[in-house]
């Protein structure tokens, strides 16, 4: 397994360090925090190549980190010394002992302890930089956003052992299933060709050339070569014999079958499992399994599948690395495995979970965790109704709708121990949360989620006790001397408090629906309850919102 | 014997079998998959310098000597290492390692890397097997005694009457106490030590009984291996030992379909093959011609002792052959007279041709 990845100058990925768990890895974050980007890596430096291109014929400007590549043109431009832009991968492996042929001290850092690894390097080449120095420098006086001339640039592949790695890797193996938009053939063709590579022995393979060798000159000898062309507008009397060019590699004509069926006719669902399956349980090595965003292209059924294809058959030596963004996938492979990926910086683990709550999460598996686990700033509220009150109390103190300030208001019942658990142990979000007093006193609500709740991170409202049990006599309590507005707003005819209490409680999402589409200048007059005021206060500090 | 110990391993990917001669590399090799079922894993054969070179010596380079860059191993040697300092005696400019000092180089990597390349070892093989173990001398023993002192089953194989080869003939370690076929002593010494056991095996599967006491006379007693068993049949025409005349060879070559040997320049000699003493080890013939040097016709003749690097190679000649071995003497008449006073081969059967 890979024990250890270091990714330095590729793509989002600056300078990365990470150490991935064994078995399955859940890889989360936003957009653009660079997880394609570290699987993509992971493939570079076990296979040498991504999604079936080697990165010799892959290389191109943008695998280079943009800052870094800036940082060398302003540099230059500087008249600063500096060294080329490089791109790094390093992985170390552990826990098998037939990668114990890759160990050695040839690591990046050579006073580290010995461990077997593999390096992947994109750099130029000592005897070429003083070239490349003054093509980069020529270019520059021309276009000062130029970009960088990878012709200059070498792969070196090499083990600890300290041997260059020519084909891939004995024993280490990686495969991808993704949801490129490519055509499905193509990614199932060269699927197919890379099993071919890895899987077939060099003798069968030059068996099955030799019978298609054989075959093809019958076919020439006896069929081809009789059929008369001549006249056909040819100048010259040419005749026909099967192609026996690269083009035609009988390697091209293999396909997966199932039930005789060639796995293209199959649905997508079919191809993701065919290959997930394949790659994990057909594979004695130690195999390395990318799975991106697996819920992108299947169906819930097919999902639940290949979750738990993933969960019953992985083994201690194989390792899975699946990027995705569903609480579904999320909470099924399991919390205690997710790793969250902020803005290219080293994941953060969900650490210190207790077992209780990982099963919990896993059993609620449509829930939304991610929201949690993603949210810089969220508000956890009891139903539909508090949402559409916070909103609009949210709108009236900040004049903006939460979600413009990156504030995720989120339905979570009073189920927000557990939030605030994982919240905690995360360690980065910063969590509201909003719930009725029914009844208890304020302290003792507060007292229950002492354990994961944290001054200035996450904080629980409760409805001040003196002021109504629930939401609806909180309103009607805060606007004690604007009834009949609360009235009008709510359509309720009446000016009695207890009837407007009732007419509140007895149309509970429709009165905050018409609070929240009432134009500001009407509904901004009525007062906010004071708890829900004092958790805008706290998820969006006033003198923030100020400046 | 070596083949099918290597058949009998559990798990064949991780054994290797090393020995020092690509000849012998490519013997061990076929032996092995010969007894091997077909598309089973064959055990990787490989040479004694490159597994130095490849598995102990590249991997921890960088804690000895960090800006070697290693290419391999060196075609040619500087004629004297005498004035060569630090890194520069190891290698060639183009970082090309020189096979004299190579065993010396792995055990100053070994101890750079504080054991971790044995550790290395350790997880990548569970048994190395060592063929023509009397080649292995200089610093390459003391490498022999780390992999024997490390967690690797070892078996090493070697009849140190056949000691005419030295992976390094400038490493002077151990030179002068275990000479030629006096390496026996200090694998004795490591059996005293604990650190393997000694199992002697005198029956000889190639020769014929008066072919293998031929050869035993020839090293003598105090080597202290015991008598030589042979139980291989004859096949009753033109069996043994004989002298023939050395204007003569090409005639008998051609009569007795025999393979002459000779120190070196076998192919001035005429014959239908002809090989030097040193490259012949490891091959089996029927029939045999041994050129006899001076020294040889003075040791036949009149007993005088060999030196043991001669001495061994004379052995090893003698033992290629399987059902006859022809001495190629100046006077074979004269020389048979002579060898019948001698108590040196007395029982010892020898014919005129």
């Amino acid at each position: 397994m890979i024990e250890s990845i270091e990714i330095e100058g590729f793509r989002f990925l600056r300078d990365f360090k990470w150490e991935p768990k064994e078995g399955v890895n859940v890889i989360v974050g936003a957009n653009s925090t660079g997880k394609s980007t570290l699987l993509d890596a992971i493939e570079l430096v076990t296979k040498g190549s991504i999604r079936n291109v080697r990165a010799t014929s892959g290389i191109s400007p943008d695998w280079f980190n943009v800052d870094l590549v800036n940082e060398f043109y302003e540099s230059l431009e500087a008249g600063r010394d500096c060294t080329p832009p490089e791109i790094s991968i390093v992985a170390t492996f552990s826990g098998d002992r037939a990668l114990a042929h890759l160990q050695g001290c040839h690591g990046p850092n050579r006073d580290r302890e010995d461990k077997p690894g593999l390096w992947f390097r994109i750099c130029v080449p000592e005897d070429l930089r003083s070239q490349f120095f003054t093509e980069v420098r020529e270019a520059l006086k021309l276009n000062p956003h130029e970009t960088l001339p990878i012709e200059y640039y070498k792969c070196s592949w090499t083990t600890f052992k300290g041997e260059q790695v020519v084909r891939r890797p004995s024993h280490v193996s990686c495969s991808r299933v993704d949801a490129s938009p490519e055509p499905h053939s193509r990614a199932v063709d060269s699927f197919t060709r890379s099993l071919i590579d890895s899987k077939l022995t060099d003798e069968q393979l030059r068996t099955i050339a030799g019978r298609i060798r054989s075959a093809h000159s019958r076919i020439d000898a006896d069929i081809l070569s009789t059929v008369d062309i001549s006249g056909e507008t040819l100048p010259e009397t040419f005749g026909l014999q099967l192609d026996k060019s690269p083009r035609s590699d009988w390697r091209n004509a293999v396909v997966l079958e199932k039930g005789s069926l060639p796995l293209s006719v199959l649905g997508s669902a079919e191809q993701v499992m065919a290959k997930a399956s394949v790659s994990l349980l057909g594979n004695d090595e130690s195999p390395i399994l990318l799975l991106e965003e697996p819920e992108c292209h299947l169906s819930h059924t097919s999902l639940t599948k290949l979750l738990s294809m993933i969960h019953g058959s992985i083994s201690p030596k194989q390792q899975v690395f699946v990027t995705t963004h569903s609480p579904f996938v999320l909470n099924r492979l399991g919390l205690d495995r997710t790793f969250l990926m902020a803005a290219a910086s080293t994941p953060s683990t969900i650490v210190g979970l207790s077992p209780e709550t990982v099963t919990y999460f896993k059993r609620l598996s449509g829930y939304d965790t991610l929201r949690i686990v993603l949210a810089e700033k969220a508000v956890l509220v009891e139903g539909p109704t508090d949402e559409m009150v916070f909103s609009w109390a949210f709108r009236k103190l900040r004049g903006s709708l939460p979600s413009e300030r990156g504030i995720d208001v989120i339905e979570y019942g009073i189920r927000y121990k557990r939030a605030f658990e994982l919240a905690a142990s995360v360690d980065r979000a910063r969590i509201a949360a909003l719930r009725d007093n029914d009844g208890k006193s304020e302290e003792s609500w507060k007292d229950a989620v002492i354990a994961f709740a944290k001054e200035g991170e996450r904080v629980l409202f409760v409805g001040h006790d003196d002021e109504g049990r629930t939401l609806e006599p909180q309103m009607v309590s805060c606007n004690h001397g604007n009834i009949p507005l609360l009235s009008t707003i709510v359509g309720y005819c009446g000016d009695d408090e207890a009837g407007l209490e009732q007419h509140l409680l007895s149309h509970k999402t429709l009165w905050s629906l018409r609070l929240l589409e009432t134009d500001l200048a009407e509904s901004g007059k009525l007062n906010v309850p004071r708890y829900i005021e004092e958790a805008i206060d706290f998820i969006d500090p006033i003198e923030k919102s100020l400046s | 014997m070596l083949a099918h110990a290597v058949s009998q391993e559990k798990d064949r990917s991780r054994t290797v079998v090393l020995t020092y001669t690509t000849t012998n590399q490519l013997e061990d090799a076929v032996r092995i998959s010969k007894v091997l079922d077909r598309g089973t894993q064959i055990p990787r054969v490989t040479g004694w310098c490159a597994f130095l070179l490849n598995e102990i010596i590249r991997p921890y380079l960088p804690t000895l000597y960090p800006h070697v860059s290693l290419s391999g191993l060196a075609m040619s040697e500087p004629n004297s290492f005498k004035y060569l300092k630090g890194s520069n005696k190891y290698f060639s400019r183009e970082g090309f390692a020189y096979p004299s000092f190579l065993g010396k180089l792995a055990v100053d990597v070994i101890e750079a890397s504080k054991g971790a390349a044995i550790r290395r070892l350790e997880s990548i093989y569970d048994t190395i097997y060592l063929d023509e173990a009397q080649d292995i001398r200089g610093n390459d023993l003391c490498v022999l005694e780390s992999l024997l002192r490390s967690s690797i089953q070892l078996f090493i194989v070697l009849d140190p009457r056949q000691s005419t080869l030295s992976t390094t003939s400038r490493d002077t370690k151990y030179k002068k106490n275990y000479k030629s076929h006096g390496i026996l002593e200090l694998y004795r010494l490591w059996e005293r030590q604990g650190l393997l056991g000694i199992e002697y095996e005198n029956e000889t599967r190639r020769a014929t009984p008066r072919i293998a006491s031929f050869s035993d006379a020839i090293l003598g007693p105090n080597i202290g291996l015991g008598e030589t068993i042979s139980n291989v049949p004859e096949r009753g025409r033109h069996d043994g030992v004989f002298l023939i005349d050395r204007n003569e060879t090409e005639e008998y070559s051609e009569a007795h379909h025999a393979t002459l040997l000779a120190i070196k320049q076998s192919s001035t000699y005429a014959a239908i093959e002809t090989v030097n003493f040193k490259l012949s080890k490891g091959m089996t013939r029927d029939d045999i011609i041994v050129v006899a040097t001076g020294p040889i016709e003075q040791f036949l003749s009149k007993g005088k002792p060999l030196p043991p690097e001669s001495a061994c190679g004379f052995y090893v000649a003698v033992t290629r052959a399987k059902y006859s071995v022809a001495i190629a003497v100046k006077n074979p008449p004269k020389m048979l007279a002579a060898m019948t006073t001698l108590p040196l081969w007395k029982g010892i059967d020898i014919q005129l041709a």
